[in-house]
């Protein structure tokens, strides 16, 4: 994994990039939002502190994922009317990434794929419309108005210029998950699984009082 | 400068909230995933969401069911530890008549959440499913559910209100929600699909005994005995199908051998096959006698089979003639067939010493006009077995019997359901 390292324009700490192709990271001392350009990093905005969290998962907590070793670098908080969720974005061993979402302690690693996501309208996708996804049937199960609520570590574009994004869930019958992602002007769609959490075999978790 | 601004390793435990009703101490213990959480002393339903702690509601004291298990109790169940931390008790009608179960909040901060329903003693262990069931309507048009293999036959549709709610949950509380369920059952499991206007949701409940849920929380006294019938109760009678009919087997096997001895030791000889012939006049009427047969040794019995190929001969009276004693020897009728082109009858003897024996044939009846004839034949120590065959069908009946209730105990399991007689 890379090392390379680089000045906050915001408050002068060093910054360190675990995975080599972060595009964004945030400051861990001032929450700075920097985007990373060449061998510079810009700030593009300010963090707000996220709001107190019960995940077991931190930046630096590792498990597995079909029979790979990743490592979280990065983190999404999600808000949306009924709650909130995180991204936690995974680097592999193998340089590529992913991401591991816990929904009130439910978890799914999922990979996106560029390219593969269906023609759809947004507007036009109802609960129950059923999508076919390397030869599997997934339907689509909830369909949330969701936005930014934090972020923490490198990810891999920038959150910048986002307001409300729209995100369909959709499922298998077997645990197969699905995301449709329509935050960007082409909808990206991502492919994945849900996991129990002992499947995930995650280490350097959170602990937690009285527990 | 300070250290990188991160959130802590250890996770504190959550401040109690002041209930901004009473002002009372509102203990939490899910951690940031508490929404909703309801005041112990005056049943407030607070918006845990926010700082402001807006009342959602309010239950009447009159509603107050105390949880069995209470909240904040620990137990091990399926191999990781759980805390309760929310309780409600939710009620679907049925023709007017409420029928209500509760549902215990189970959490741990690493596993998530699962959940307890109890009803009338029956308890199920309830998991959210990662999956989307199949639907269909396969199995004599009553629906179908099918995940991981199984298929779940649809067992009740209705709608279901929370009507009291203690403890803290991870979602938005709101007063007498309701939602549509459906449970579709492949005992010891249940799956149920509950769908309110903004979501459908699938969970899996597996049956478990009270009395492993009062081990797993180390709770005081004993399980409540369950009552009545659950939609998923595992049925007590498949593995004492499989071994009753087990045992009958082994017993059918020590039957087999007593049969095959008894075959063995019978000799079923042949005596002799005197054949008779009564021209008119005499012809339906007259007495004949067989020619004379030996017994060299004592026979244990005699079996003895008049045919006649003639329909219209009439019926005889048979007797067996000791020649050596002089005097005749009790038969006993065991067969009587009649058919279009004659009849046949059977007769046994009992034990009869060696000897000289005869047939005496006594024609029941008017005089024929055409020849009539008898064909005899008589068989020595003929082993009979019916008794046996008696015996195996006394054998069967407890299998029959357990078979025919464990039939009885699915019907019964079904008289609930929205396809049982009772329904």
């Amino acid at each position: 994994m890379s090392e390379r390292a680089a000045n906050c324009p915001g408050c002068g700490a060093p910054i360190r990039f675990a995975w080599s192709s972060a595009v964004q990271t945030a400051c861990p001392y001032c929450h700075a939002i920097l985007v990373r350009h060449d061998v510079d990093v810009e700030k593009v905005g300010q963090a707000a502190d996220l709001p107190p969290d019960a995940s077991p998962i931190q930046i630096g907590t590792e498990g597995q994922y079909a029979d790979r070793r990743f490592r979280v670098v990065g983190r999404i908080r999600y808000a949306w009317a009924q709650g909130n969720w995180n991204e936690w974005h995974i680097a592999f061993t193998d340089y590529t990434n992913g991401w591991l979402a816990d929904a009130q302690l439910t978890y799914a690693v999922s990979f996106a794929r560029p390219g593969e996501a269906p023609n759809v309208d947004p507007q036009a996708l109802r609960p129950g419309q059923v999508f076919q996804f390397e030869q599997r049937n997934y339907i689509v199960t909830t369909i949330t108005p969701a936005r930014y609520e934090g972020f923490e570590g490198e990810l891999p574009f920038t959150t910048a210029g986002h307001g409300q994004m729209l995100f369909a869930d959709l499922k298998t019958e077997d645990a197969h998950f699905a995301t449709l992602d329509f935050s960007e002007a082409q909808p990206m769609l991502y492919l994945g699984r849900e996991l129990a959490f002992d499947e995930l075999k995650l280490t350097n978790v959170r602990l937690f009082e009285g527990w | 400068m300070s250290g990188p601004v991160v959130e802590p390793a250890v996770v504190p435990e959550a401040r109690a909230l002041a209930c901004p009703n009473c002002g009372g101490a509102v203990e939490l213990r899910g951690f940031a995933h508490t929404r909703s959480a309801v005041c112990i002393q005056c049943l407030t339903v607070i918006d845990a969401s926010t700082p402001e702690l807006q009342i959602v509601a309010r239950f009447d004291e009159k509603l107050r069911v105390h949880p069995a298990i209470p909240l904040g109790t620990r137990g091990q169940l399926g191999g990781v530890r759980w805390e309760t931390i929310g309780f409600q008790v939710r009620t679907t009608w049925v023709d007017g008549t409420p029928y209500s179960w509760h549902e215990y909040l189970l959490f741990n901060p690493y596993q998530g959440f699962r959940y307890l329903t109890v009803y009338n003693g029956h308890w199920n262990y309830v998991h959210a499913l990662a999956g989307v069931p199949a639907t269909s309507s396969a199995l004599n048009g009553r629906p179908a559910a099918s995940t991981g293999g199984v298929t779940y036959r649809h067992y009740q549709h209705g709608v279901a209100q929370t009507t009291f709610v203690l403890g803290e949950f991870p979602w938005a509380i709101q007063a007498g929600e309701q939602v549509e369920f459906d449970d579709y059952i492949a005992p010891p499991r249940v799956l149920s699909r509950e769908a309110s206007a903004a979501e459908v949701n699938w969970s899996c409940g597996d049956y478990i005994d009270g009395a492993a849920i009062w081990q797993a929380f180390q709770l005081p006294g004993a399980a409540p005995a369950a009552e009545g019938f659950a939609s998923n109760q595992p049925s007590p009678y498949p593995g004492k199908i499989r071994a009753i009919w087990g045992d009958f087997l082994k017993l059918a096997l020590v039957w087999l051998a007593v049969l095959l001895v008894f075959l063995m030791l019978g000799h079923n000889a042949q005596v002799a096959a005197p054949h008779l012939e009564l021209a008119p006049p005499e012809a339906g009427f007259a007495t004949a006698v067989t020619s004379e047969f030996q017994l060299q040794n004592a026979v244990s019995n005699l079996h003895i089979e008049v045919k006649s190929s003639d329909a219209d001969a009439n019926e005889v009276e048979f007797a067996l003639i000791d020649r050596s004693a002089g005097r005749p020897v009790a038969l006993e009728s065991s067969g009587h067939q009649q058919s279009a082109f004659g009849w046949s009858r059977e007769f046994t003897s009992g034990r009869l010493a060696a000897g000289t024996y005869a047939l005496r044939l006594d024609p029941e009846g008017g005089a024929l006009n055409h020849k009539t004839e008898y064909d005899i034949t008589v068989r020595r120590d003929v082993t009979h077995t019916g008794w046996l065959w008696l015996a195996l069908l006394l054998l069967a009946i407890p299998p029959i019997l357990t078979t025919l209730r464990a039939g009885s105990f699915e019907t019964q399991r079904w008289q609930d359901s929205d396809y049982g007689t009772g329904a």
